[in-house]
């Protein structure tokens, strides 16, 4: 009986439980969370909209934040390991002692990640400052100036810049960027090479080879967690498999395409004629010329044995899935305990994917509906 | 004999925010709130497709 590379991969992920998780990732997630010491994570905001916090806060798939930051009860003898020294939306620390908790951690014996939340602007030192007098001659500290001195530092084992915003700009760098805003990489390779605040090129190249690019506008959680726990659980000498964006391809390699509940509904590739229904919000019916595509109306479920419960592709309607590399249509979101798969994504919402982990949101991803 | 007092960042809070406060015998004289961050969203909306207006702006905030 011959399968469609489809259902194949279907059946692979089903026979293992867990989406996207083998067995040894689990336990290596386990073992990640029972070490001892480990990892310090400084998590600096730039201009962010916090929503990649609030993402980390819902974390459920692997573990709850409170396992993160608190240690996780569950693991006898074992201390929490995910050392989150300072996170600003969260931290109980504020005004000038968030300064020396920084510098502490930035000291701290096993190094420390650097993570960053939301862009940084060159235009003006004032379109984001951070704090002032942080380290020795810093002054009003900006975020620029934050990230480009710490992720230099010989402790800083890895930099995770979090959020499209973080990774390539992102919201404030969309035309006309009034700020000049910039993504952490970016910001790396302008920064002068000679004169104050330079970055040789050298360090610039060592920058470059660690940091590990997280992007999504939210990003989904596991995927931070994640990607930091992978880091613990190989004691820093390893990193993930990057792509040339420097995503993790364990979370971003596959187009959503790929994993689509309504990609067999409707896809153009089906062998059934005619070729293709697609959701278009201007009601276009019948066959649309050309390989006799049809559009149907938002509401038109057609035959409910066949479509229900996903319904038709949405790329008529604005879904930019195709050429969005990340797995939410395989993991989806919202977990409801650990180890299960989300309640639901935004495509199985109704909503056309807005392709935010690519580089190009959200300019080259608009206009994100299709509406007549 | 006023006390100033500068609390930079604040935390627990979305975004950046700076209070600088004058104390005076105990009273609070002054406050001033220092906004430390801009991103320009007005500027951003201009010249698009107004349906993306919705997806802009409701990342504003992320709480």
């Amino acid at each position: 009986m011959r399968i469609t590379r489809r259902d194949f991969l279907k059946y692979c992920t089903i026979a293992a439980g867990a989406l996207g998780l083998t067995a040894i990732d689990l336990l290596k997630m386990e073992k990640a969370l029972a070490l001892p010491g480990g990892l310090k994570i400084i998590w600096l905001n730039g201009q962010a909209c916090t929503g990649c916090t609030v993402s980390l806060a819902n974390s459920s798939y692997y573990t709850t934040l409170q396992s993160l930051t608190l240690g996780n009860p569950l693991l006898t003898g074992a201390s929490e390991t995910l050392d989150i020294a300072f996170i600003e939306t969260l931290s109980g620390m504020t005004g000038d002692q968030i300064g020396s908790v920084i510098e502490t951690a930035a000291a701290a014996a096993d190094g420390f990640a650097l993570v960053i939340e939301g862009a940084m602007p060159t235009g003006d030192d004032k379109y984001c400052e951070i704090g002032e007098n942080w380290w020795a001659g810093s002054g009003t500290v900006t975020i620029a100036n934050a990230v480009k001195h710490y992720a230099n530092l010989t402790k800083c084992a890895a930099v995770i810049p979090v959020g499209t915003c973080a990774c390539y700009g992102g919201i404030p760098a969309a035309f006309p960027n009034p700020t000049t805003s910039k993504g952490f990489l970016n910001l790396i390779k302008d920064a002068p090479e000679s004169g104050g605040g330079a970055i040789t090129v050298a360090e610039k190249r060592a920058i470059r080879k660690k940091t590990i690019n997280i992007p999504g506008c939210p990003p989904n959680p596991n995927w931070i967690v994640g990607t930091i726990a992978f880091l613990l659980a190989n004691n820093l000498s390893q990193f993930p498999s990057v792509d040339a964006l420097r995503r993790p391809r364990t979370y971003y390699g596959e187009r959503i395409c790929n994993n689509c509940d309504r990609f067999e509904n409707s896809c153009i590739h089906t062998t059934q004629f005619p070729r293709g229904k697609f959701v278009g919000v201007d009601g276009i019916s019948g066959p649309l010329g050309g390989g006799g595509m049809t559009v149907v109306a938002p509401n038109d479920i057609g035959n409910k044995d066949i479509n229900k419960p996903s319904g038709y592709c949405l790329k008529k309607a604005g879904c930019k899935g195709s050429r969005t590399k990340s797995d939410c249509s395989l993991r989806k979101w919202h977990s409801p305990n650990a180890l299960q798969a989300g309640v639901n994504w935004c495509v199985g919402a109704g909503a056309p994917c807005q392709g935010c982990t690519q580089d190009k949101f959200p300019d080259g991803m608009s206009p994100f509906l299709y509406i007549r | 004999m006023s006390d100033t007092y500068k609390i930079d960042p604040i935390s627990r809070i979305e975004g950046h925010l700076g209070i600088e406060l004058t104390l005076e015998g105990g009273s609070a004289t002054d406050v001033k709130c220092e906004g430390t961050m801009f991103r320009g969203f007005e500027l951003i909306l201009q010249n698009r497709n107004p349906r993306d207006a919705v997806i802009l702006t409701q990342r504003i905030c992320g709480v």
